[in-house]
């Protein structure tokens, strides 16, 4: 358990992978395949090691994307920088050429690969500035595109998220057709290298460093996968959007939305199992003993939404809703009794000395010895 | 492909707990927290009482619930039949020990089911192992759940994988009265003194244990569940031990 932090993926270098990060890697594939079914060709598949690429990378970066945690990063999303001025903000799809584009265009591998986070922090940058998304109605012919333009998907996603930070639809990104012939569009979206503009001070420090990191190349954890139940869950991606999102609505003097904040309850029908937090990928979940008992502990903050702890309860106890707060909560509080029989502590559901294990152990010897035929008619 | 399945004699067993302590030997095993158990039991309201017993390993169901529900697939079925964790897989959820009918599963970090100091804490350990035996079974295979138990992980009996495993293709019996097969039977079969259990292949239909299933009227623990355990046991006619069968019958 020594990755610190992203490396590239040995098979393709556009993407690159923190396995301490990844929920399908803490929780199993059953916590998160987001990225997986992402792909618009298929080609990444998530396993209990987390992402590998089967196939050739289009480098769209939809799996990125999709990624709650930030476990998974494409190349060329985050070096894109708005021009500064006061035109409108175009934002371009990597195919598109760059005198076509024009060079104050924000240049991305694909529109479909826009990550909400993205397109709010470039709000928030652009201030008053309007930002579209310019459609050249080449999507439909290609490979990593969609049935119609590919951040028509991203814009709609937008929109909730718009509404409720309070920005008026007037500002919101728009798409924007400026079709081009279909005769121009190059079958690939071009290497990163030749697209990500830096200076030359700049790009030589870049090799150097990914020189170094590719020599190290992503291991699978090593060791017991428990063990990365010790080290707390790394979140950049979902802590991203968060501060984003407050920033947006900090604009329209708004907190926080409510909705990007999940809330959890639990039912009496609660047993005890912690299940619950056991399965919790990010930590968000937990239940610590202490002095006033058992506690479970929800932080809204670190909650991704996957839904894990409500699929897993046995007892269908719990419910995910929205409008948390973003300090850490209580939401369950029991005091423990020791077993009389073996000696651990348990939670009592009524006024219990025999803790459930003995019980069921009780059962099952009970089950073993009831009288059989030969000893019933006696 | 064997499908290894144990038998155990109740009316030959006489709850000596060998099995238990050469199980913990051999799988360096915490006290308090055995792979196998000898449940003791008492019935009825006294003076009329008596207590019974019978040893429960893990049963490795043909239809295991503990591996339907594993999320991460850390628990699985071998080829031969047993049911084994993967330690390097496992996230520590618990879900196999609440899924588990017959309580045969064990979580690193509880309190220890003794009275007794916390042996976590008189051989701690700096790995990632959960603790430090004074002693220590010379397999160490986290793929298949031998060795220490490592932190934040289930364990349970393998039916000594790291013995069986090693028997040459074919095998019928695993029989510890013969030299050519003892050192691959398992730990508690080996020990038992009144030879009360039987090690073979369940799918022969001409190995001892199909045949003391047959002529003793094996059972299966909690049948009605549909786990079909691997482990069958063997209960005379009152269905328990002899002497207390005997009591019952005058
Ligand atoms: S989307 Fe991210 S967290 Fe989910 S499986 Fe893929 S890499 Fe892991
Ligand atoms: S006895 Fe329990 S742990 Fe063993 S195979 Fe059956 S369900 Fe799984
Ligand atoms: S505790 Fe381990 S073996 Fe059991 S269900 Fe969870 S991951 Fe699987």
């Amino acid at each position: 358990m020594t990755i610190e932090t992203h490396r590239p993926l040995p098979a393709d270098r556009h993407l690159a992978f923190w396995p301490a990060a990844c929920l399908a890697v803490r929780g199993g594939v059953a916590a998160c395949d987001r990225c997986a079914n992402a792909c618009p060709v298929g080609v990444l598949k998530v396993g209990a090691d987390g992402t590998a690429l089967v196939g050739d990378c289009l480098h769209c970066g939809r799996c990125a994307a999709a990624c709650p945690s930030g476990a998974l990063v494409a190349k060329g999303f985050d070096e894109a920088r708005l021009p500064s001025g006061n035109l409108p903000v175009a934002i371009e799809c990597w195919k598109v050429p760059r005198e076509i584009a024009g060079e104050q265009a924000v240049r991305v591998p694909c529109l479909g690969g826009l990550a909400l986070t993205r397109l709010i922090e470039w709000l928030v940058e652009a201030g008053s500035r309007p930002l579209r998304l310019v459609d050249r109605g080449w999507c439909a012919n290609c490979a990593a595109g969609t049935d119609g333009f590919a951040g028509a998907a991203i814009l709609a996603a937008l929109s909730p998220w718009l509404s409720a930070s309070g920005l008026p639809p007037a500002h919101w990104p728009k798409q924007s057709e400026k079709p081009l012939p279909k005769a121009l569009m190059p079958r690939e979206i071009p290497s990163a290298e030749r697209q990500i503009a830096m200076g030359r001070r700049a790009f030589f420090g870049r090799l150097a460093k990914e020189i170094a990191r590719s020599e190290r190349p992503v291991e699978a954890p090593a060791g017991p996968r428990a063990a990365l139940r010790r080290t707390r869950c790394p979140l950049p991606a979902h802590e991203r959007f968060l501060a984003a999102l407050t920033q947006l609505a900090a604009t329209q003097g708004r907190p926080l939305p409510p909705r990007a904040l999940p809330r959890l309850e639990v039912s009496p029908a609660c047993r005890d199992h912690g299940l619950c937090a056991s399965s919790c990928p990010t930590d968000a979940l937990v239940i610590r003993d202490g002095e006033k008992g058992r506690q479970w502990r929800f932080s809204s903050a670190r909650c991704t939404g996957c839904g894990r702890c409500v699929a897993v309860c046995p007892e269908q106890a719990l419910r995910l809703g929205e409008g948390g707060q973003f300090e850490e909560v209580v939401l369950r509080t029991v005091s423990l009794t020791s077993c009389l029989e073996c000696g651990r502590d348990f939670v009592p559901q009524a006024a219990e000395h025999i803790c459930p294990q003995c019980l069921a152990q009780r059962a099952l010897a009970q089950s073993m010895f009831a009288p059989g035929p030969n000893v019933a008619g006696q | 492909m064997a499908k290894w399945g144990m038998v155990i004699d109740l009316e030959k067993c006489v709850g000596c707990q060998a099995c238990t302590i050469a199980c913990g030997m051999e799988n360096t095993r915490l006290p308090g927290e055995h792979w196998q158990d000898v449940i003791f039991f008492q019935e009825g309201e006294y003076p009329n009482t008596e207590i019974k017993w019978f040893p429960r390993p893990c049963m490795h169901c043909e239809n295991p619930s503990c591996v339907a529900v594993c999320p991460v697939r850390a628990t699985y079925k071998s080829e031969d039949g047993q049911v084994l964790i993967d330690w390097e897989r496992c996230i520590g959820c618990k879900y196999c020990m609440i899924a588990c009918p017959y309580g045969v599963r064990f979580y690193t970090e509880e309190k220890a089911r003794y009275g007794g100091p916390n042996m976590k804490d008189v051989f701690p350990s700096n790995d990632a192992h959960s603790w430090n035996p004074p002693w220590r079974m010379p397999q160490e295979d986290w793929k298949h759940g031998v060795g220490v138990q490592p932190h934040d992980v289930v364990s349970k009996c393998t039916f000594c994988y790291h013995r069986v495993s090693k028997a040459p293709k074919g095998t019928v019996d695993l029989d510890p009265q013969n030299p050519a097969t003892r050192e691959f039977t398992p730990a508690c079969v080996v020990t038992c003194p009144t030879g009360a259990r039987f090690f073979g292949d369940l799918a022969n239909p001409d190995s001892e244990v199909n045949k003391q299933i047959a002529y003793k009227n094996g059972v299966r623990l909690l049948d009605h569940l549909g786990n079909k355990p691997q482990v069958y046991y063997l209960t005379g006619e009152g269905g328990s031990v002899p002497a207390t069968r005997s009591i019952k019958k005058i």
